[in-house]
């Protein structure tokens, strides 16, 4: 069973400004609970396109009715996977959970696109959600009675009565993709907030501008001087409100 | 830059992200030409044949084939993800990657094909 989530949204950056703020997304004040990024591979393909795999950590962010019945679901590790064509300027992008995936999978994909006028840019996202909950039986995840058990105390909270008892796991399936989806508003809203964050951050530094990225300045010492920023200010939580803990 | 997943990876992956982003930033910046003229060959080959079509003032360092940069990523990746392959290993995340690989090949009409 899927269930899909649809996105538009617009940057009023240029391509190659966004698609540098998307590797320098991690750490931002709206994103404070990825606890690591790492890079596990990297290479420019036949045609000119640079694929990046990378893996981040996160700390537990599934829904509480969940969250209450698997307190080892504490943490999670996402795939993402990038390809940036400068030629098209086109870039495409795709996370998904690595662990917990019996349970719940959820793949987000993005395809960033310039304006036509080139100075803002598009972004398409969708999320599938897929629940093979009872599908199949693996180590350490929880047994089909307590998910039920969650799913009813779900339903019985939001008062949502008269789907008759013995729920099966569709109906489990269906709660789980649910749960994921109301999740995913938030979600994309956040991580939206953190990219526009960095994006403004960025602009201040100096490093990206009104025509899209910039020339830093001459040699080492202005390339460091403004990689010191890069590090030491995007993170910064000063002047935004409700960042720690989204 | 974000942390790594193993702290003893830090000094190693900052290197390397600062390289990254450096190279990056240098090749994203924006080409004066059309991108459908910018000769991508260049990437690809190492910068061995540059285009004539273009005088090197417009392009970025890159596309001219000074590929100084890019070499000195290689070797900062290489330390860096022989630091992080034992991380990976110890956590199992080997093993997660392999599943979501074949996860993926079972169950994606993925858009992208590979």
């Amino acid at each position: 069973m899927v269930k899909i989530y649809e996105n538009g949204f617009s940057y009023d950056y240029t391509w190659h400004a966004v698609t540098l703020a998307y590797f320098l997304r991690y750490p931002n004040p709206y994103s404070t609970h990825v606890i690591s990024s790492d890079v596990i591979s990297r290479h420019i393909d036949d045609t000119g396109c640079l694929h990046t795999v990378r893996i981040h950590h996160k700390r537990g962010k599934l829904p509480a009715a969940l969250t209450r019945l698997l307190p080892s679901i504490s943490d999670s590790y996402i795939l993402e996977t990038s390809k940036v064509n400068p030629r098209t300027m086109v870039m495409e992008t795709e996370t998904r959970n690595l662990d917990h995936t019996s349970i719940l999978s959820v793949i987000e994909q993005q395809t960033y696109t310039p304006s036509e006028a080139g100075d803002i840019t598009n972004v398409r996202t969708t999320v599938r959600f897929d629940s093979r909950f009872g599908n199949r039986r693996s180590q350490n995840q929880p047994t089909e009675a307590e998910i039920q058990e969650a799913h009813q105390q779900q339903q019985e909270k939001r008062g949502l009565f008269g789907f008759g008892f013995g729920w099966g796991k569709q109906g489990v399936q269906r709660t789980i993709e649910q749960l994921g989806a109301r999740r995913t508003a938030e979600h994309v809203g956040s991580s939206t907030k953190g990219m526009q964050l960095v994006l403004d951050r960025l602009r201040k530094i100096g490093l990206i501008g009104a025509r899209g990225v910039e020339r830093v300045g001459d040699g080492e010492v202005g390339w460091k001087a403004v990689w010191r920023r890069v590090r030491e200010e995007i993170p910064k939580a000063e002047g935004i409100d409700a960042g720690v803990g989204v | 830059m974000s942390a790594s997943l193993s702290p003893e990876c830090l000094p190693a992956k900052e290197k390397y992200d600062a390289c990254f982003i450096r190279w990056y930033t240098e090749s994203t910046l924006r080409p004066s030409l059309p991108p459908s003229l910018v000769p991508l060959q260049t990437l690809v080959n190492g910068g061995g044949s540059t285009s004539t079509l273009l005088t090197d003032g417009v392009l970025p360092e890159f596309l001219r084939g000074e590929r100084t940069e890019d070499e000195a990523c290689k070797k900062l990746f290489l330390e860096y993800s022989h630091c992080l392959k034992k991380a990976l290993d110890s956590k199992g995340i080997g093993k997660m990657l392999d599943d979501a690989r074949k996860n993926a090949e079972e169950s994606d009409g993925s858009r992208r094909g590979s």
